[in-house]
């Protein structure tokens, strides 16, 4: 039975990565997608690590074309061949595999088919993302298969599609790594789980996972032009939801959705259309629920990082006052739950945005209880997270 | 199979609107300078059309500009991996690919050189043909030459090849010992021009062609399979 062995794996965020994985599938949990990213680049032999050595059935990685044709990788950042369209492109692919199906045909078959005639450079991120997750679960031979955030990408194309892939792949023999920084994602696709954290990948194989539960993703934008991202945002229609409050946040918006590379590119294209400024962009690691309950609380929200104007040491430190520059200790975690979090998908009686009680009609304006806060009211079709379903009329 | 993916790469760089641009500053660059060169003066017109704007300016310009289209400011590897990474073997791709570079530079400057001699001549002129064919086959392997210094700078992306243009600009006007390694140099020496290290035209035409078949074999090494 042929191994995958990664040994001794220096290379960027990866710090000694060892392991060796036989076949079947196994996922990759990681908080450092940088880390994630270069773990799939390496093992599917894009490129030589700086030190150490991926091996599969005696081929080193990165010098054997023979390995890299019955390899299957979807990477964090996909680039398709420099021709004109993506037909093309995808004809060049499977004539390096030495695959004799023609690409139109494949396209059609994937679901594809109107892309074939696009040019190549047409296709933004997401996209690229999603037919070489297509290309790499329809690789017929494939003995080594190496996913980075197979679900992310393939919404396009279902989950089911994603599942039967991998489990076909895992029915041929083959070894399938999944690198993910969702646990929701590693559940789904379930495989022996392990830990790469700090640049170390851990075995986890006896920590059971639990099942799907499924979420939204949060970005943070910090953006002086806070009221016009929000306006803007809320057109696109990979957007389930914007808050923003004018008075305790003024320059940050939360954006959620639950795509997040749909809605990376929803941000960063309302920020390019139109020419807003932007300090900072980040995908929250929290559930939007506990950001939401934790981000505003009611005896803060004019003050949210400082002291209050009757402080009479503001820089000093009064014996009154042990948090002059920061939060009172009832709001130690401006954006995050804390651990004691009692109610964090924010049914505390403390929030300033209330969860509505289950039953009756929920007012369009979900902020209504907050008068100073800008948010967005979505239409009908966005659901808001923070309610529970059947909430909205 | 493999080199003929690098070479569809190339082809479809190659085939960018920046080329045609590029080429077609450079013909116009050509004819205006040898029409100016023989109005001045028509019995040295033809030499110094070439060993002057032509083979001095134009198609180093051009040669540069065909590989910024196909490698578009980056390294070679960021043309081959898309590729190499489903199970081409990126030596034979960059031979692929940079093959197919060097036959295009090679027929743009044998183009410029045969149309700067032709333009600096004029058609009534005895010598015209014999100008004409050794122009058009000394400019192929001028271009060649530049075809595989820049090769070789590819590796480094767009500054290994800026930096190639600017040190063969350097040193290749020269005649000693550091020209001995620049494009320049040597098809100045093929031209008629002063020749490098008092070197035969014969060896300079030798050492052109060496330069474009080193520099794309070398090319084609460094990277991994």
């Amino acid at each position: 039975m042929s191994e995958l062995v990664l040994s001794g794996l220096y290379d960027g965020p990866l710090i000694g990565v060892n392991a060796t994985l036989g076949a079947g599938s196994w996922v990759v949990l990681g908080g450092d997608p940088a880390a994630l990213s270069t773990l799939v680049a390496l093992t599917a032999g894009s490129r030589a690590p700086r030190r150490g050595l991926v091996r599969y059935a005696g081929h080193v990685a990165h010098a054997s074309p023979e390995l890299r044709r019955v390899t299957a990788a979807l990477f964090a950042d996909e680039s398709l061949p420099a021709l004109g369209c993506v037909s093309d492109a995808v004809q060049a692919i499977l004539s390096a595999r030495a695959d004799r199906r023609a690409s139109r045909a494949l396209l059609d078959e994937i679901g594809l088919a109107n892309w074939g005639a696009r040019a190549t450079r047409d296709l933004d991120a997401s996209e690229r993302r999603t037919l070489a997750l297509a290309l790499a679960l329809t690789h017929a031979d494939a003995r080594l298969v190496v996913l980075h955030e197979p679900l992310a990408a393939g919404r396009g194309l279902g989950p089911d599609f994603v599942r039967n892939g991998v489990a076909s792949a895992v029915d041929r023999g083959a070894v399938v790594l999944v690198a993910t920084q969702s646990l929701d994602d590693a559940r789904v696709l379930g495989g022996e789980p392990s830990l790469l954290h700090h640049g170390v990948l851990t075995s986890t194989a006896n920590v059971p996972l639990g099942s799907p539960v499924g979420g939204d993703q949060t970005f943070v934008v910090e953006t002086p032009d806070a009221r016009r991202l929000t306006a803007a945002l809320a057109r696109e229609p990979a957007v389930r939801g914007v808050r923003w409050n004018e008075e305790s946040a003024p320059e940050t918006v939360l954006v959620y959705g639950s795509d997040t590379e749909r809605l990376a590119s929803a941000i960063m294209k309302i920020l390019s259309e139109e020419s807003l400024g932007v300090r900072s962009i980040g995908l929250s690691r929290l559930p939007l629920p506990s950001l939401l309950a934790a981000a505003v609380v009611p005896t803060a929200p004019a003050y949210p990082y400082g002291a209050p104007p009757q402080q009479p040491y503001p820089y000093g430190g009064a014996p009154q006052q042990p948090y002059p520059y920061g939060a009172a200790p009832q709001q130690p975690y401006p954006y995050g739950a804390a651990p004691q979090q009692p109610h964090p998908y924010g049914t505390a009686p403390a929030s300033a945005y209330p969860a509505p009680t289950p039953a009756g009609p929920a007012p369009t304006d979900t902020l209504a209880a907050a008068p100073a806060d800008q948010s967005v009211a979505m239409p009908t079709a966005f659901a808001d997270p923070t309610k529970p379903p059947g909430g909205r009329p | 199979v493999t080199a003929v993916l690098g070479a569809r790469l190339a082809l479809d760089g190659l085939s960018s609107r920046g080329v045609w641009v590029a080429s077609g500053l450079g013909l116009i660059a050509v004819e205006v300078t040898s029409l100016l060169e023989r109005s001045a003066d028509s019995a040295y017109a033809a030499d110094r059309a070439l060993l002057g704007p032509t083979l001095g300016v134009v198609v180093p310009l051009v040669a540069y500009a065909l590989f910024e289209a196909v490698y578009k400011r980056e390294r070679s590897t960021a043309l081959l991996d898309p590729v190499a990474r489903h199970g081409a073997d990126r030596r034979l791709l960059s031979f692929g690919a940079n093959g197919t570079l060097a036959l295009g530079c090679a027929s743009m400057a044998a183009v410029f050189a045969a149309l700067a001699a032709v333009s600096a001549r004029g058609f009534r002129d005895p010598a015209l043909v014999a100008d004409f064919s050794a122009s058009l086959w000394g400019g192929a392997l001028t271009g060649v030459a530049y075809a595989g210094l820049f090769a070789l700078a590819s590796h480094f992306g767009r500054r290994g090849r800026i930096a190639a243009l600017v040190l063969d600009w350097l040193f290749g006007s020269g005649s000693g010992l550091f020209a001995l390694v620049w494009p320049r140099a040597h098809a100045r020496s093929l031209f008629g021009g002063e020749p490098v290290l008092d070197g035969s035209q014969a060896l300079a035409a030798l050492i052109l062609v060496m330069m474009g078949l080193v520099g794309t074999i070398f090319a084609a090494a460094r990277e991994t399979r």
